[in-house]
């Protein structure tokens, strides 16, 4: 009988740690991905509530309405096209064709969900209810020069974010499309994915813009690195079949570590990476995120990849330089950027300001939060550095803004399409390092060439509209 | 330990819960009578769902006051629960459902009565055994299919799922076997009957059932035995057993698959988890509100299986978690009683109940949230559905027998000790 009790009394236990591991679950569950499930289009709930919901505005961080209501309840968009047109990726569509807009992930809050249990009672007496308002933290008009200046011949993303409070000031993907006309959506998504939101999901070959990973790696693991020189012929021959190669054949000589990263050395970089390996290559670009799972309260972000394994020396000394079988998407990238400017820090992006709902209660939704910590303090001022100088006298000169210090990075990512060879992608992640305008930005043309000249340019011009109009 | 202390409750907590128990359910059913447009059917629904709740802890409480009324009360709450819920999903279901609760609750009765008073079970034995493996065989014939497993048989005015009453048979056979012969040509029957359960449930391809009364052969055996040898190869085969399962069959793969990642095909074969999920989502924290959600139309088999996914929809996550929290106090209450229990039979049979349901509970909870692969089992007392309520009530019987036997067996050997204490100068 004493074993009996004994045996009875383990049966307890292994039934308890069962349904405490199914409460548990089930919590984690909820907390963590309530939000991203009952916002999935397949949600009847959302469509029904149409009918008897006045879905709320979505406003800009200065107050200009994207998206309103009528009296029926239809969607109505500002009249200006261009606006219209900039936004449109950040804020989706009415019938959750673009999923991770806003009119969708937020349509808890829009259409009323979210509001407190009294609220609701007193909405089931009333007609049509209302929901609440979103302000978001992107500005309009910094969104609308960013779709002015950005090439129309291409297209690409640009991600604007303030690196120490992680408001995102702008989010952009080119091709637009116009949320007035929903009609031809089905054939804009069949030419060329015009409906994916390119800033927080594209997924792009890094190119050079991925040596500030290996460089933080190289920090961490190899004492003395910065006193390093490293000798550029030009090509450096790995085995017998795999060569690297810098972008310009002629050869650096004998330079530095910290004028291989500003000029954008491929066999220092690619020499680097093969000293490191690739776990340590690959576990601190997963300590900034890469592979990782973003669940962020606001927006959908697609984490970057690093690959699971590398088979050879040749593609982990590409791998080093942000080629191989690399991707990044830019919301990410200009989420490093910007947590070199923060001490190594960074903070979760926030895109919803504040909520208010329908009977005048205002819930400020902004909530700084650490993220990850991707460097150490130490290795984060050497980062700042380096890409201080890169910009005052390396690759990333064109991304200087007169007056204000610009730190930055370019990329000039080669893709291989079937078909034939393509111009690279241009790439440039950035972030100016100045307490008063704490921007980190990501610029990636598609097929746009230089990195340098295309995206660093561009990444000047919309930082500095940002410094002038941003508040 | 005396049994002042473990045995009967304080009289004036129990009037208490009992007291927000029957508002609970009488407040949701009023709620629902006027919800849309005014309905009599959910008034009559509003006095006699508490009423045989309240019945049941003043008649049997007086008749047997050693019955445990934490069990009784939680596992009829989670019945009104479930009645609610039905009701408001589909009424027409919800009848029936009372008129399964109620005869549940007279077989609770019965087995009660027949756990704390009968005492020539082994008369019993071989015939539930014969009826067992005969219904599991001529489902097998006869029995139509639902789901992929083909485990019913129609009755024209009523379904019947024999692997659930055969859930009982088993835990009564092993626990009556198992507490007295201990050679291996002694346990041949019943270890036969158990191989023979196990193997036509296999047959019906009703996974869930298959898993439950596996787990709980094991289980029951161990407690008996402490044999932990022999338990852990079982379950090593078991584990096997599964593995070759998956080689085997495409339908488990494509299960194993859609609970890996159920968003990849959220029209066809993960709509169901999609589904569930979105409707725990959109209840939140504090729910819907009853009669609010729409989980009655987006969730296929709601009322049975997915049962737990409305709750939380309109009642919110905190009744949910709430629900799961009033299940494993049934179980450790069960537990408690096998532990007090003096007879090997009683202490067996309370851990072979209590692990049937949990495993039960924990497998359609653990499915329906995404966190295990989807079972078809019903939750035990809420789901919807003859067979599983009387089943369920039926092991409710037992563990009440079981909690009167051992109150009694404490009640005696008290006096006992105070008769002794009064003998000494
Ligand atoms: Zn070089």
């Amino acid at each position: 009988m004493r074993e009996i009790k004994k045996n009875a009394r383990a049966v307890l236990c292994a039934v308890l740690v069962m349904f405490i591991a199914l409460g548990g679950y089930f919590f984690y569950a909820v907390y963590n991905y309530g939000s991203r499930w009952f916002t999935t289009p397949y949600n009847t709930r959302l469509r029904a509530a149409k009918k008897t919901v006045i879905a709320g505005d979505i406003l800009d961080r200065n107050g200009a309405v994207l998206v309103t209501s009528d009296a029926d309840g239809e969607r109505v968009y500002p009249t200006d096209r261009d606006t219209r047109k900039a936004v449109s990726h950040v804020i989706g569509d009415a019938n959750a064709q673009v999923p991770t807009g806003a009119e969708t992930f937020l349509a808890a809050d829009l259409l009323g969900f979210n509001a407190n249990i009294f609220d609701r009672a007193a909405q089931i007496f009333q007609q049509k209810r209302k929901g609440s308002d979103v302000t978001l933290t992107i500005d309009a008009a910094l969104q609308t020069y960013i779709a002015e200046v950005f090439p129309d011949e291409n297209d690409g993303a640009v991600a604007v974010i303030n690196y120490e409070t992680g408001e995102v000031l702008a989010l952009y993907s080119s091709p637009e499309y116009d949320a007035k006309h929903p009609e031809n959506f089905e054939d804009l998504e069949q030419d060329n994915g015009v409906l994916l939101n390119r800033a927080t999901q594209g997924r792009y070959a890094p190119g050079s813009i991925f040596k500030i990973v290996t460089l933080a790696c190289a920090l961490e693991n190899i004492p003395g690195v910065t006193e390093r020189t490293f000798t550029c012929e030009g090509t450096y021959q790995i085995d017998e079949e795999n060569r690297l190669t810098d972008t310009d054949g002629e050869g650096h000589g004998t330079i530095t570590l910290k004028e291989a990263f500003t000029k954008s050395c491929n066999i220092a970089f690619g020499q680097l990476a093969m000293e490191l390996g690739e776990d340590k290559l690959r576990a601190t670009a997963e300590k900034m995120g890469f592979n990782g799972n973003f669940l962020f309260d606001d927006l959908i972000v697609y984490e970057s990849l690093f690959p699971r394994e590398i088979p050879d020396a040749g593609e982990l000394a590409w791998t080093g330089v942000g080629q191989g079988r690399l991707t990044a998407v830019p919301l990410h990238m200009a989420m490093i950027a910007g947590a070199v400017g923060n001490g190594g820090w960074m903070v979760e992006p926030q895109l919803v300001m504040t909520v208010s709902d329908s009977a005048g209660g205002v819930k400020n939704s902004l909530n700084t939060k650490n993220y990850l910590q991707c460097f150490s303090p130490q290795n984060a001022a050497i980062l700042e550095e380096y890409m201080l100088a890169t910009v005052a006298e390396g690759t990333g000169a064109r991304a200087a803004v007169e007056g204000h210090s610009i730190a930055g990075k370019t990329g000039t990512a080669q893709v291989n399409s079937s078909g034939g060879r393509y111009s690279p992608h241009a790439w440039y992640v950035g972030y100016c390092a100045e307490e008063e305008h704490p921007y980190a930005i990501a610029v990636v043309v598609e097929n746009g060439g230089s990195g340098g000249s295309v995206a660093g340019r561009l990444a000047g011009k919309i930082m500095k509209k940002a410094i002038d109009i941003v508040e | 330990m005396t049994q002042n202390k473990q045995g009967a409750l304080k009289k004036p907590d129990i009037d208490w819960i009992l007291l927000a128990m029957t508002l609970f359910e009488a407040t949701a059913f009023i709620l629902l009578a006027l919800y849309d447009g005014f309905d009599p059917v959910s008034l009559i629904l509003a006095v006699s769902v508490p009423l045989i709740l309240v019945a049941q802890v003043l008649l049997l409480g007086r008749a047997f006051p050693h019955m445990d009324k934490y069990i009784l009360i939680v596992a009829n709450f989670l019945c009104g629960v479930g009645l609610i819920m039905l009701y408001r999903l589909a009424p027409d279901k919800a009848l029936k459902q009372l008129l399964f609760y109620g005869v549940g609750v007279m077989a609770m009765v019965c087995m009660t009565f027949l756990v704390a008073r009968f005492r020539h079970w082994r008369v019993l034995r071989l015939p539930v055994m014969g009826v067992s493996v005969l219904l599991l065989a001529l489902t097998l014939v006869i029995g139509k299919e639902t789901y992929g497993a083909k485990n019913w048989i129609d009755l024209k005015f009523f379904s019947l799922q024999p692997s659930e009453f055969v859930k009982v048979a088993l835990i009564l056979c092993l626990a009556m076997d198992l507490s007295e012969k201990r050679t291996i040509g002694q346990l041949l029957p019943v270890g036969l009957f158990a191989v023979a359960c196990v193997g036509l449930i296999v047959l019906q391809k009703d996974l869930g059932a298959v898993l439950i009364c596996f787990i709980v052969c094991i289980v029951v055996y161990f407690t008996a035995t402490s044999n932990w040898l022999l338990c852990l190869s079982g379950l090593l085969a078991a584990a096997g057993g599964s593995v070759v399962m998956y080689k085997l069959f495409p339908h488990v793969q494509t299960r194993v698959a859609i609970w890996q990642d159920p968003w990849a095909t959220p029209q066809d074969g993960g709509y169901q988890i999609v589904q569930s999920l979105i409707a725990i989502a959109s209840g939140g924290m504090s729910g819907l509100g009853l009669g609010l959600g729409s989980a009655s139309k987006s969730v296929p088999v709601v009322e049975s299986d997915f049962i737990f996914s409305a709750v939380c929809e309109e009642f919110g996550i905190i009744v949910g978690l709430t629900v799961i929290a009033l299940y494993v106090l049934l179980f450790i209450r069960g537990m408690l009683l096998a532990m007090r229990a003096r007879s090997s039979f009683h202490a067996l049979l309370a851990v072979g109940t209590v692990t049937s349901l949990a495993l039960q509970t924990f497998m359609i909870l653990g499915g329906v949230i995404k966190m295990v692969p989807l079972t078809g089992v019903t939750l035990p007392f809420i789901s919807y559905g003859g067979s599983s309520m009387l089943s369920c009530m039926l092991m409710l019987g037992m563990l009440q027998g079981v909690s009167i036997v051992v109150g009694e067996q404490d009640e005696s050997q008290w006096r006992m000790a105070r008769r002794r204490e009064a003998w000494q100068p």
